[in-house]
């Protein structure tokens, strides 16, 4: 039991920002990156054994990751569309609900931050598989073979996504840029 | 950009949840002694309820032929004075 602990210790640590980091830009929110992440390292302690090695490690906890992400962002669409009135206040904290189009990335320089939450809030209306691709692309920096593998796609497929994630952040960058009067 | 760190407490918090959930789950005998209680109780009310209807149903029978049986006080020989 000890030596399992060890190694599960190995995995988190080496794996820990990654995965944070993956939610972070999925979700948006701090605090939900933070449960997410600990939900994917449970789900990697529970599957660990039944883990074949077809894939390299950190391409299933990307997976894992990418997953759960995708589940929370439909739960929490699906609690959007039968909300018909949403607190303006964290019912826990008491704290003002914060916008996604005002998504501060931890990893984000300050003079940065604007031009970052305006592309943060047109990457959360893109489709699944595009935001998907393009987060894994530009901001974890993976090659498309590697989001091929986590997305159990072919490199072209994924090449295909990310040009349409582009062109689709574009004009959804062209509307932010116009709603704000810049 | 800058990679964000996630809570240095990150391990301490999975393990205690991984904790928690191995002592809330159930064992295995306990749940088989919970579905056989559920099962044999089912098998008392049913059988209880199945025979109330068996005597409410004989019951009824019974009391027909009462009412037709020359026990009741209304039969051929009854006098009427007025």
């Amino acid at each position: 039991m000890e030596d399992s602990n060890i190694s599960f210790r190995e995995i988190v640590d080496t794996h820990k920002v990654r995965v944070f980091n993956t939610a972070i830009s999925f979700l948006q929110n701090r605090e939900d990156a933070e449960d997410l992440a600990q939900e994917v390292f449970i789900e990697v302690y529970h599957s660990l054994e039944k883990f074949k090695g077809e894939s390299s490690i950190s391409t299933w906890i990307y997976r894992i990751t990418v997953n759960k992400s995708l589940d929370f962002l439909r739960k929490k669409n699906r609690k959007k569309r039968f909300g018909f009135m949403t607190s303006l206040f964290n019912k826990e904290t008491g704290e003002i609900n914060v916008d996604a189009s005002h998504f501060d990335h931890p990893g984000i320089l300050l003079e940065k931050k604007e031009n970052a939450r305006m592309l943060f809030e047109a990457i959360e209306q893109l489709s699944e598989n595009q935001k998907t691709a393009f987060i894994l692309f530009h901001i974890e920096e993976l090659s498309q073979k590697e989001i091929g593998e986590v997305m159990s796609l072919s490199s072209k497929a994924v090449e295909s996504l990310i040009q349409r994630a582009k062109a689709a952040l574009r004009l959804k960058l062209e509307d932010i840029y116009k709603k704000r009067g810049i | 950009m800058q990679k964000a760190e996630p809570s240095v407490f990150l391990f301490e918090q999975i393990t205690a949840k991984i904790e928690m959930s191995k002592v809330g789950s159930p064992s295995y005998g306990s749940t088989l002694l919970k579905w056989g209680l559920a099962v044999f109780v089912s098998v008392v009310i049913g059988v209880n309820v199945i025979s109330i209807f068996k005597f409410r149903t004989s019951g009824n029978e019974m009391s027909n032929v009462e009412t037709t049986s020359s026990d009741s006080y209304l039969n051929n020989e009854t006098v009427y004075n007025y």
